[in-house]
């Protein structure tokens, strides 16, 4: 292969891996940051309990989490058709990478909302505020930097995902990596595309970390 | 009508290791103005008797009246207006991390539905007041404890609240610090009129600022009154332990032990002094707690004499005017 031609297939391959990424970890995020929010509030611990809301819940999100993805992939497929209308491709696999990451998200949410001080919750209260206010003007806003880090982690793992979607035609790098280092035996091509994961992943850490740092206001 | 008015309130808590009764039969009346203390040890139900008076608590029997209205009647939305009227500060500060000090202060009037830039004017007001408008641009993590408790106070403060329920508000701060805030709680009660209601477990606090004190023990209040009959005079073991010092040398056989309180007398006279080379008695003082108000002489000392001489030094006490009491 020209050395022309391989910088294309990368170059594409980024781009699909990061569309696909990107695009997952922001429906994950619609979905799953409202559920993380409710599984929060209606713990017993939480401003709103609601014991039979918090268990339904709970147990969805723990059931999909525990299906392995590379099985969700698969079972997902009649859904994905529905939906997209094909089930290969970049497009097609932000379905599979959703619904594995949304429960995903939804956990790592309501762990960073955990983290707020219940003292700071007790304050907001006592000052006249409603649960929607303190949804938006306190549990957000304080556990913020908690969030992006929780983002940064979802953002990678949502990579690592969308790698073994390669497997069942879901391009991106981790097609790449497969077709030509797996099925045809070119590993120079397969350690090329590790090397591209591996420095996108780092891209990611080190840019949440940085917002991280940015934005907290505990530490400066 | 008292501000906050208190009757036979009961609060029990349903845990995993069976009932809580966190407090029992609570009756008190807080008027407008006041400053109220409220003492006990640890554990004895304090903190859940003021969560209890802006319902943060819902009490299991009993009512909460305030200016008048039943806390239990009002709507939720009621009863959240009603507490935009109840400023309440605490041990650990609560402020909320990713927030300025300014926009600390400016939370309650958000909540409020107070426009930003009205907010701000009136939060730069309440920052003055409590000497931090140089740092409304800080973040808490930059503050120091005290200067924590400041921006709390305003915050609690920016709605302007008929009342201020402080929850061991000073008990994470050095003395001088916890000086500083208790005159700056005795200023706002006296300049803005707001009434304060303060939890502590140290008996200086009440000292300090307070005009009225209750003393709870195991969940029920065992005295209520004002400040200066109750020191003088305490009748509850919890009041006696908490006010008079427990770890006095036992008294020297044929010796009796004498409390004496000073509230009014002039800090120039010299009692013990006159005391001495008037009764002619040995006097020997085992604790000693006074201090100048204004050239007035506060707080107490306990003595002790030989028994003999008890009646030649009451009378002594008695004619110059100065409370005692014989102990133990
Ligand atoms: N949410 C709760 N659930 C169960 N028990 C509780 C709860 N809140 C308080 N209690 C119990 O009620 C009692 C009184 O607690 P409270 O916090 O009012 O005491 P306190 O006088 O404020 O003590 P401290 O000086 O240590 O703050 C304690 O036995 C406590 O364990
Ligand atoms: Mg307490």
């Amino acid at each position: 292969m020209e050395i022309t031609e391989l910088a294309d297939l990368l170059i594409k391959g980024t781009g699909e891996t990061l569309y696909m990424t990107l695009v997952s970890t922001f429906i994950a995020y619609v979905i799953g940051l409202p559920i993380g929010i409710i599984l929060n509030i209606t713990d017993k611990e939480g401003i709103c309990p609601n014991k039979a809301v918090n268990i339904v819940l709970g147990v969805i999100v723990n059931i999909i989490r525990s299906i392995p993805f590379i099985i969700l992939l698969v079972a997902i497929i009649p859904v994905t058709r529905f939906i997209v209308g094909t089930s290969i491709g970049s497009t097609a696999t932000i379905v599979p990478l959703t619904a594995a990451a949304g429960p995903f998200v939804a956990r790592m949410v309501e762990s960073s909302i955990k983290e707020v001080d219940p003292g700071v919750i007790e304050a907001a209260q006592s000052a006249g505020a409603s649960p929607i206010q303190i949804i938006f003007k306190v549990l957000i806003p304080e556990a913020k930097p908690s969030l992006i880090v929780g983002s940064t982690i979802a953002v990678t793992t949502i990579l690592g995902y969308s790698t073994m979607a390669g497997f069942v035609g879901g391009g991106g790098l981790g097609s790449i990596a497969i077709n030509y280092g797996y099925y045809r035996y070119q590993t120079d091509i397969m350690m090329v595309t590790v090397v591209l994961l591996v420095v996108v992943v780092q891209l990611f850490q080190e840019i949440g970390m940085r917002i991280t740092r940015k934005t907290d206001k505990r530490i400066n | 009508m008292p501000l906050v008015k208190i009757n036979d309130l009961s609060k029990t808590f349903h845990t995993a290791n069976g009932d809580v009764h966190a407090l029992k039969n609570i009756d008190l009346s807080i008027e407008q103005g006041d400053i109220f203390g409220i003492i006990g040890l640890s554990g004895a139900g304090k903190s859940t008797l003021v969560r209890c008076i802006n319902f943060l608590e819902i009490p299991t029997e009993g009512t909460v009246y305030f200016e008048g209205k039943d806390l239990k009647s009002l709507t939720h939305k009621e009863l959240l207006k009603a507490r935009q009227s109840m400023g309440m500060i605490f041990q650990s500060f609560n402020l909320l991390e990713q927030r300025t000090a300014i926009k600390n202060v400016c939370f309650p009037l958000e909540i409020a539905g107070v426009n930003k830039k009205d907010a701000e004017k009136r939060a730069r007001e309440l920052l003055k007041i409590v000497e931090l408008e140089d740092r409304e641009k800080s973040y808490p993590s930059q503050l120091s404890g005290g200067q924590k408790q400041r921006v709390a106070i305003a915050r609690a403060l920016s709605t302007n609240p008929k009342v201020l329920l402080c929850d061991e508000a000073t008990s994470a701060l050095d003395p001088n610090t916890t000086r500083s805030i208790l005159a700056l709680l005795k200023e706002i009660n006296e300049t803005m009129g707001v009434t304060v209601i303060i939890i502590t477990h140290e008996m200086s606090v009440i000292e300090q600022i307070c005009n009225k004190v209750a003393v709870i023990d195991k969940s029920r209040i065992v005295e209520v009154g004002s400040v200066k009959d109750i020191f003088a005079n305490p009748k509850s073991d919890m009041a006696k332990q908490l006010i008079i010092p427990q770890n006095i040398v036992h008294s020297l056989e044929n010796y009796s032990t004498m409390r004496i309180i000073f509230d009014g007398l002039s800090s120039y006279e010299p009692v013990i002094a006159n005391l001495i080379m008037e009764c002619r008695v040995p006097a020997n003082i085992m604790y000693a707690n006074t201090k100048d108000v204004n050239g007035v002489a506060a707080g107490e000392m306990i003595i002790q004499i030989p028994v003999d001489s008890v009646d030649k030094v009451s009378g002594y006490f008695e004619r110059i005017g100065i409370k005692y009491k014989e102990e133990m």
